[in-house]
This record gives C-alpha cells, structure tokens and sequence, in this order.
C-alpha cells in the first residue's frame, strides 16, 4: 500500500483518538504521576512535528496565511517545554508517552512527504492548504485537551495548564472545521509506490521523460513524441477514472464535470505533439530509459485499467479498486503530465527559436529569403534541409507544445478541484469531541467565525479598496479569536 | 526498390499512421495504444539513422501500415527482423 498524506492523518487522528478514549476511560481515576510526566515530555516533539507540516508548504500572497497564532503557540511548547508535577516519586530518566511520540512521528513523515512541493499559489491549493493545517491542528488540539484534562488534580502544574489552554483557544477554530472541509490534493501526495504498482511506473515514467527531454544531447524527436503520447494516454486515463468515480458517487458531479471537460481539452491538445507533420524530423537514438519506463507505464495501465479493447467499466473498477484512492493516483499522475509538460514545452522551444537541429523537407521551406539554391537542388531530390528560423512549421510546433501545456495545467487545476471540500458540514454535536469520517472534529461553539473573514476589492475602475463582511447590527458579533 | 529508399520510405507510412492514429475519434483509447506501439516502431527506425521520406497520408492508419508493410516486403532481405516484427505486430493489433 502506497503511504500518502491522507493515510498517515487518518492513522494518527485514529491513535489520537484512542487515547482520548483511554485517558477518558480512567478519567476517574487518578492518573499516575509518570503518565502526566510521559504525556508532558512528549509534548515537545508532538509541537515540532506539527510546526514542520505547517511550514512544509508555503502560502502565496503570504498574509493569507492563517495558521500564525498557531505556530506561534507551538513555538512556545517546544521552546519552554511543559513543566511536569513537582513530585518526589518522578525517579530516574523520564520517558515520553509512545502513544504521543507515535502520533508525532506520523506528523513527521506528512511532513516529510510535503517537502518540496511548490507554494500554494491558486484558490484550490489554499483552500487544501486550510484542510490541511486543520487536520493536523485537530490532533493537537485533542491532545491538548486530553492533557489538560489529565493535568486537572495535579499539583504545580499551573504553568502547564496555561500553556495548554493556550493551545487549546488557538487551536480550536482549526478543529472545528468539518472534515469535509478538509480534504485536498495534498492528502494525495505520496511516496513512491511498492514496484510494479502505478503510481511507482508513474513516478519512474515522469523522472525518465524529464530527463531526456531536459537534455539537449539527448533529445529527438521519438522522445519528444513518445512523452506527448503517454500524456495522451494519461489523461484519457484520468478521464475514465474521473467519470467512474462521479457514477460511483465518489466526487461530487460538478467538481467531476469540471475536471472532466478540462481533462478532455487537455487530451484534445496533446494530439498534435504527438504526431509531428511528415516534413519536420530530428534525428537521434531513441533514450532506453525513456522507452523501458513508458512500456511499463502503458503495460500498467493495460493491465490494471483496461479489459479487451476497452477501458473497464465503473461497477469492475469499483470491485477492483479503492476507486478514490486510484482518482488520488490519477491526480498524481497529471501533476507528473505537468511536469512532462513542461519540460516538453522548453525543449521544443529551444529546438524551434535556438540554432536547431530540427530538418524539414526541402520542398516544405516556405519563405523565399530560404529557398535558394541548395534547398532547391534538395527539393529536387526530396532530401531535407535545416530548419530555418522562423520557419511557420517550427513555430506551429511551438504553438502545439504551448497548447498542450496550458491545458494540462488546467486540467491539474481542475483535477485536484476533485479532491477539495464542497459541501457543508453537519450541525454541531454534543460533547468536546467527535469522530467523523475518520477525523477527529472539535465541538464548533455556535456562531463559530469562519477561518478566514470575507475580504474582496472593490470593482470600481482606478480604486482598490478593500471591503469586510457587514458586521450584522441585529445580533452580538460573531466570538472566536480573529487574526 | 532499393533497400534503403524501401526503408524511408516504410517510417514515412508509420508516421503517417500515428498521426491517424491520434487523430481517430476512439472513446475506447485503443488508437491511443496503437499510436504508442507505432513510436516505439518509429524509434526503431531511429536507431537505424533511416530517415523518413515525406509521404501522402494514406486513406486510413491501417491502410498506411499496410503500404509500410508493402515497402518492407519488396526488400525483405534487408529488413532488420526486429522493424519487421514490430510492424507486423502493430497491423495484427489494429485489424483485431
């Protein structure tokens, strides 16, 4: 099993969990003094680990970021650690709790798994981003109270206690977002898979087709082909799995409707890279690493997705796959098309405006200023000659790969749009805790003020001002801390 | 038909068939595949420095596969077995 984001959230909300139950189960009781003093030394690593993940990927404009007064309380935590109870039977070398240090190391590896993803620029990503941040501050948020809870009776621990109800004010408006609200592409990004899965055949595919084609020695025009023809095939995949998952109920229908057309527009632009005019060529030998990783990619796919002569249907796919785990694959695969497309994309521009080695066919030349006398004496013996710059069937090219750039990033956009949170959340449920869709949900007091106030420019032409949600004059503002 | 004219002359059919190939409206994705199998055959051709020869596109993908397959057969002697092998590899998957 692949390990993504998602799956380490959902294991360590899943251990969070347990031990609240286990800490609430003996509630009555009075916890022992190494217990308080474990939870209290594990706390340290738990607020690291968070703090990575909350900086793992950064939010552009950056003032949209949200989660300051969470860092900076977590920054509090690890740089004066919680003081344990000052009791004479705490002997010998103190142990943090392994449950807490679990759920740390689990924070660590999302951590882990995000580094070096690019900045949060569109609406799409920070809204992930938010569902992120959430998921990750709901697990410190309940630790936070099952510790509180536990440091109740306990003598000199006043320090702590404040230092947790810190926590637990700051971190509140995180916890209580439904989960829902939560999801995003981020909980897709992986590690690479076992070997022989897709999503290992992917990653091998993407590293190998940069590769040559970021290389100007290695680059030919079976590369260039071959990349634009697996992108084809790609996002033809994408969109079977995408139209499954909405039949299957999986992705509501308008975000799928939207990545739908967006993939389909991305397929339709990946055509013409794929098949070059009969007059343009650009010799080399073909990369081997390229054409073992794309014969492992379509073979994957055959034989996973495909049955006969056709795509499986979506009731097969359902039986076979965990069929938003495999749309979490295909969102995957088409940031990987992303960068194959780019790649693609300068490597044809450096072929067409750089002093190239693209050939075309000596009767294709189609300015007069290069139509002299070698390019008609190689006409006449259907030969070829170098492209000349400037040649409208080179910047055809340019304008293709171009093309096909823009609509895979679309379609990534719209793509990942499958994974964001849609619907509203369920009303408020009794008690300070709840488990939902295997999330760990905090009580939302009631008129709980959204993460982020409403803030849009004005439209007038020549002005840019700024204009706040109307505070409602019927009723007391909304409470919860604001930025 | 001279062997190497025989050669340039077959890529430029193949090319001419992924370009059909991609270009087929095919909600099953297989023209996709064939496409694929059609530019491994043209890397093929690659690795032997053959240089295509602008062709006419031919009425359909597998008639250009065929016309490829006609130009090999006429210098058949001079064929590599793995090109040939390809190619008929690909037109018994198109006509399936």
């Amino acid at each position: 099993m692949t390990a993504t984001v998602g799956r380490l959230l959902d294991d360590a909300h899943a251990r969070t969990w347990d031990l609240c139950s286990q800490l609430g189960d003996h509630a009555g009781d009075e916890a022992g003094v190494d217990r308080v003093v474990g939870l209290l030394a594990a706390w340290p690593g738990l607020a690291t680990a968070a703090l990575r993940v909350l900086d793992a990927v950064a939010v552009e404009p950056a003032w949209l970021d949200d989660a300051g007064s969470v860092r900076d309380v977590l920054a509090e935590v690890v740089r004066r650690p919680p003081l344990p109870p000052s009791d004479d039977s705490v002997t010998g070398r103190v142990v943090p709790d392994r449950s807490v240090l679990a759920v740390a190391t689990r924070l660590g590896m999302v951590a882990d798994l995000l580094a070096g993803q690019p900045p949060a620029r569109s609406t799409v990503d920070r809204a992930a981003l938010v569902g992120l941040h959430a998921n990750v501050v709901a697990v410190v948020h309940a630790l936070a109270v099952a510790t509180l809870a536990v440091l109740d009776g306990q003598r000199d621990v006043q320090s702590s206690r404040w230092l947790f109800r810190g926590v637990l004010v700051r971190t509140e408006r995180f916890a209580v977002l439904p989960p829902q609200q939560r999801s995003g592409r981020y909980e897709d990004v992986a590690a690479t898979g076992p070997e022989g899965s897709l999503d290992s055949a992917i990653t091998g595919w993407v590293r190998a087709t940069v590769d040559v084609l970021a290389s100007r020695q290695r680059v030919t025009q079976t590369a260039l082909q071959v990349a634009a023809g697996d992108a084809l095939i790609l996002t033809a995949t994408a969109g079977t799995v995408c139209a499954a998952a909405a039949q299957l109920g999986v992705v509501d229908a308008g975000s799928a409707g939207v990545a739908g057309s967006a993939l389909g527009a991305a397929h339709a632009a990946w055509r013409t890279p794929t098949g070059w005019p009969s007059t343009v060529r650009l010799d080399g030998v073909r990369d081997l690493d390229q054409v073992r990783a794309s014969r492992q990619l379509r073979q994957l796919v055959t034989d996973q997705l495909r049955e006969g002569k056709g795509w499986l249907p979506p009731d097969v796919l359902a039986d076979r796959f965990d069929v938003a785990a495999l749309l979490g694959t295909m969102r995957r695969s088409l940031h990987g098309v992303g960068n194959v497309a780019l790649a693609h994309f300068q490597a044809v521009d450096t072929l067409v405006r750089g002093p190239g080695r693209l050939w075309i066919a000596a009767n294709a030349v189609s300015q007069p200023a290069y139509r002299g006398y070698a390019t008609i004496a190689a006409a006449v013996r259907h030969g070829w000659v170098p492209m000349p710059p400037m040649e409208p069937t080179g910047l055809a090219l340019l304008a293709d790969a171009r093309r096909a750039l823009a609509a895979t990033t679309a379609a990534v956009g719209a793509l990942d749009g499958t994974a964001a949170a849609t619907t509203p959340g369920a009303g408020p449920s009794v008690g300070a805790l709840r488990w939902e869709r295997g999330r760990i949900v905090a009580y939302a007091p009631p008129d709980q003020a959204p993460l982020f106030e409403t803030v849009r420019t004005s439209g007038l032409a020549g002005v840019t001002a700024e204009q706040r949600r109307p505070v409602p004059l019927d009723r007391r503002p909304d409470r919860g801390p604001r930025r | 038909m001279e062997g190497s004219w025989a050669l340039r002359l077959a890529l430029g059919h193949v090319r001419c068939a992924v370009v059909a190939f991609v270009a087929a409206e095919d909600s099953s994705g297989e023209s996709l595949f064939l496409a694929a199998e059609c530019l491994d055959l043209e890397g093929l051709f690659a690795d032997l420095g053959v240089e295509p020869e602008p062709v006419d596109p031919g009425a359909s993908a597998v008639a250009s596969l065929d016309a490829a397959s006609e130009a090999l057969a006429t210098v058949r002697p001079v064929v590599p077995l793995a090109v040939w092998a390809g190619l008929q590899a690909v037109r018994a998957r198109a006509v399936r």
